[in-house]
């Protein structure tokens, strides 16, 4: 059997080390790691998971507990934060409430960027009547004010903390089907996929196997800075009734509640807020380090 | 050579980038001499650093990224690396102009053909509106374009027409020296013969100079009066014409002659030069092509490799060179 | 009868804004075992949409296509895949044509686990071997193609072309994108393959030089059809259809002391799509006459060569 050796390359002076399998990942997470402003964000939003997971040894009150003697009152030695309508240690529901919110935001954006991927791959996949439809129906739903898409959920399936993640997802899932339709679109040009017909690759492999994993930066990305946002809207969503309810803790729902009473009782307001613009300044901090991470063009 | 007929002069052009805290060494100490009216080629392959020796001569580098860490050109004795920004603007496009590669990148989609070579031509001078339509559709016409073409968007045009516009905007003013960076690398190559006689009859009329840069060594034959091989930013020879082909002389040159399939007619195997380009964050020490060498020893793994003058303009900078 | 693929009146046209594009118009051919057949021509000859037919990537609109005797113009799925297991086919762009999250391990790989046939260990024997054959070093195993440079990457192409097997491999502007000094290293190695393993090529390129050293026949195409076709040193020593003869001679010489007599073409291509009746040359031949207005023939000139072009016999009893 003839090897051709004449062009090994054994005298090439740039050698690329055997290593382990390292992975696209790998190499984002080395550059992440060098990026100072992602790392402050990375360890912002850790600091406050860990309040909200560690809430019942920092807070010695429970989240329902109501002390009516002490309405509305200020920061104090006692209450650092104050207390709300209720008499109820404002501190502690911010911090257990940092639980909730969380996972509200969490959820409903992975969801929403779940479904963005399932229906926008097959959208871009499929195209021809398949894309039309899904098309429309995207159109269908950005043109319905995200309020009115929760009214018409709630009016089907009640209010409540699911059920508002639900809503999220399903309002906010135009843009991910869209999204992820052009970046299948613009995969689906490139020669590897013919490459792989070549070799006997099947649809759904092709899919899964070439197209997805090509896909997945930019809907990574958006994941990323929907959880933010998400909270962010179910605290308008509060204003209107739907959304979160009381008594539960979600900075969101705390924040329209106290914004009757603003003026005299800022802090109900304030403290929220201030959690709330925490997570979404370390949460687009990390983000737009992660940006420039998968960014193939920054690449060494 | 009297001091008028030389038009430009590059005496040690050193160029980096940075890239994700790495150097790049694109172009190490490269030195030519350029006469009025005469072509040089300058050949070599991806990534010898070519284009930024062109890029730097006209000033359109990106910095940063990238330094231009030392050197002088001398254009009509003047150093233009030395001129400031405002004052280069007058140089561009009226005493040097380029021709990129790809022309279907080079070309804004957006404004018709017409308006690109206007735009030139108001930028440079004080004409009117007017006066530039009127001396675009000249253009047009000169390099073979219909002039009722002028409201034309590039999308219209086929590569070799849009290749034409771009040579259209280049010799407007009639450049002392023109750069031609692979202009035809893009094309077919029977519209690659109309394109290089264009620019060989425009060059002879207007008296100019030419840089043409480009990987292809019978292009380089038919179009240039001397040609400087490139390799890892370095200029591994320099000669006229006759001097490179005839009698090639660094084992790099002769390597890529060997690996032309012209070169072997007849003969079952093509004769390749063994090994990659450097990675050029990590240029090798002494000769920089040494560790693809089949004449190396080990003194050309070291130390600072002499240009010597083989025959009169004819330079080698090798230890062993094929005589 | 020892053609291993063998082409009859193949066409392939595309419904596009304006018309049909008709991209390639009634091609004709058959390519012995074990030789290789250079498809040359300029953009929008069809060079590329006949590879891609052949290998099933494009749907023929008519014409047939044998292989090994056998009728394969439409395939079922099953039918498909032993197809694809004798005929494989190589890329033009080494790096696109790698999906840049797969280890170079997984890519050569694929085939092989797609084909149900190979054990977990037979897969890894049978990668390291085919690297070996390809001569890609065996510790960028898991490397990804952005790490390997054009030449190396061009060797995984071929290395996974080579997984099955095939008999038949369309190799489509293999070269084109790689440095001239690592063109001889890949075209030595398609040579070196074609020996050990007895392989067929079909070698499309619009590089008269490469295409000069690697094929035994050579056809020219044009706007969808073949102009010429025969045995390469024939056709490069004496070029007999004007297009042909354009060019060759606008091929750039090496050769200094040799002054080029060249053929300038006016004007531009035309148009595939909808194309006027006739000869498609016609618009830019200088031997152009009212005859050409008829279509085009290939006529066999000589023993097994071809022309299509009803004034060649005139034209070159001249000479």
């Amino acid at each position: 059997m003839v090897s051709n050796k004449a062009g090994s390359a054994a005298a090439t002076i740039s050698p690329v080390k055997r290593r382990k399998k390292e992975g696209m990942w790998k190499q984002v997470f080395k550059r992440l790691m060098k990026d100072r402003a992602a790392m402050i964000g990375l360890i912002g939003v850790a600091v406050i998971i860990l309040i909200s997971i560690c809430a019942p040894i920092l807070t010695s009150y429970s989240p329902e507990e109501m002390d009516l003697t002490r309405l509305n009152s200020g920061p104090s030695w006692e209450h650092p934060m104050g207390t709300d309508a209720l008499g109820r240690d404002y501190m502690s529901r911010l911090f257990y409430g940092g639980r909730y919110s969380l996972v509200l935001g969490i959820s409903s954006s992975f969801l929403s960027v779940l479904i963005g991927i399932i229906i926008g791959s097959i959208a871009g996949y499929f195209g021809n009547w398949v894309d039309n439809i899904i098309m429309r129906l995207c159109d269908i739903i950005q043109a319905i004010p995200g309020v009115m898409i929760s009214i018409i959920i709630s009016l089907a399936l009640g209010t409540g903390y699911w059920v508002t993640i639900a809503a999220l997802a399903i309002g906010g899932c135009s843009h991910g089907i869209r999204m992820t339709r052009a970046q299948v679109l613009s995969v689906r040009k490139s020669e590897y996929l013919d490459a792989a017909r070549t070799v006997n690759c099947g649809s759904i492999r092709i899919m899964f196997k070439h197209i997805l994993p090509n896909t997945m930066s930019p809907m990574l990305l958006d994941f990323t800075m929907r959880i933010a946002n998400m909270i962010q809207f179910s605290a308008g969503l509060s204003v209107i009734g739907l959304g979160v309810q009381a008594p539960t803790p979600e900075w969101g729902a705390m924040l329209s509640a106290g914004r009757n009473v603003i003026r005299t009782y800022p802090h109900l307001v304030m403290f929220p807020g201030l959690f709330i613009f925490a997570i979404s300044f370390f949460i687009n901090l990390f983000g737009d380090g992660l940006r420039d991470a998968l960014d193939p063009k920054l690449k060494k | 050579m009297s001091s008028t007929d030389l038009l430009l002069s590059v005496r040690d052009l050193t160029v980096e980038y940075s890239s994700g805290g790495d150097v790049i060494y694109a172009v190490n100490g490269v030195s030519f001499d350029l006469e009025r009216g005469k072509s040089l080629g300058l050949v070599g392959e991806t990534g010898a650093g070519k284009t930024t020796v062109a890029k730097a001569i006209l000033r359109v580098l990106p910095m940063p990224p990238a330094t231009i860490k030392g050197g002088t050109v001398l254009l009509d004795g003047e150093d233009i690396l030395k001129k400031p920004e405002d004052k280069m603007l007058d140089v561009r496009g009226q005493k040097i102009s380029m021709i990129f590669q790809d022309p279907m990148t080079a070309l804004n989609p957006t404004m018709t053909v017409g308006e690109q070579i206007a735009e030139v031509v108001r930028l440079h001078s004080d004409a009117t509106k007017q006066e530039a339509k009127q001396k675009a559709m000249q253009m047009l016409k000169r390099v073979g374009i219909m002039p009722d073409r002028y409201d034309n968007y590039p999308y219209q045009f086929s590569g070799g027409m849009k290749q034409r516009v771009v040579i259209a905007m280049a010799l407007v003013f009639k450049p002392d020296l023109l750069l031609a960076d692979e202009p035809t690398t893009a094309l077919d190559v029977t519209i690659q013969a109309q394109i290089l006689e264009m620019i060989r009859s425009f060059k002879e009329k207007f008296n100019s100079s030419m840089i043409l840069i480009t990987h292809d060594l019978g292009i380089v034959a038919e179009n240039c009066d001397t040609v400087a091989v490139i390799y890892a930013g370095q200029i591994v020879e320099f000669g006229s014409r006759e001097d490179l082909f005839d009698r090639p002389s660094h084992p790099y040159t002769v390597g890529l002659f060997r690996s032309l399939p012209s070169y072997a007619v007849g003969e079952a195997r093509l004769h390749p030069i063994e090994g990659a380009p450097p990675d050029p964050r990590n240029i090798p020490s002494g000769c920089v092509f040494h560790p693809r060498c089949p004449r190396a020893t080990d003194s050309c793994g070291s130390g600072e490799i002499p240009n010597r003058e083989l025959t009169p303009g004819h330079f080698c900078r090798c230890l062993y060179p094929e005589v | 009868m020892s053609a291993v693929i063998e082409v009859k009146d193949l066409k392939k046209h595309f419904d596009v804004p304006g018309g049909v594009l008709y991209a390639v118009d009634g091609v004709s051919f058959k390519v012995e075992q074990g030789t290789t057949i250079g498809i040359v021509g300029e953009s929008g000859c069809g060079k590329s949409t006949l590879g891609r037919t052949i290998i099933h990537l494009e749907e023929s609109t008519d014409g047939q296509m044998l292989f090994q005797g056998e009728d394969v113009t439409r395939l079922r799925r099953g039918e498909l895949k032993k197809f694809r297991e004798k005929v494989q086919f190589i890329f033009q762009d080494p790096y696109s044509s790698l999906n840049p999250r797969m280890t170079i391990e997984e890519t050569i790989q694929e085939p092989l686990r797609l084909s149900g046939r190979y054990s977990k260990a037979q897969l890894d024997q049978a990668v390291e071997e085919l690297m070996d054959r390809t001569g890609i070093e065996e510790r960028l195993q898991r490397s990804y193609p952005h790490e390997l440079d054009g030449g190396r990457r061009q060797r995984v192409c071929i290395a996974r072309a080579l997984a099955l097997d095939p008999d038949f491999i369309v190799c489509d502007e293999p070269v084109s994108a790689l440095d001239v000094s690592i063109q001889a290293q890949i075209l030595n190695l398609l040579m070196d393959l074609q020996d050990a393993d007895k392989l067929t090529l079909m070698f499309v390129t619009h590089d008269l030089s490469v295409v000069r050293h690697i094929s035994d026949t050579i056809g020219v195409m044009y706007l969808g059809q073949m102009v010429e076709m025969g045995s390469t040193e024939t056709l490069f020593n004496r070029p007999l259809h004007p297009y042909t003869r354009a060019l060759l001679s606008a091929v750039p010489s090496t050769d200094i002391h040799k002054p080029s007599q060249r053929i300038v073409l006016k004007g531009e291509l035309t148009s595939p799509i909808n194309p006027k009746p006739g000869c498609r040359f016609r618009s830019r031949c200088p031997y152009a006459r009212r005859q050409c207005t008829e279509n085009q023939q290939l006529q066999e000139i000589g023993e097994g060569y071809f022309v299509a072009c009803s004034r060649v016999s005139e034209l070159n009893d001249s000479e």
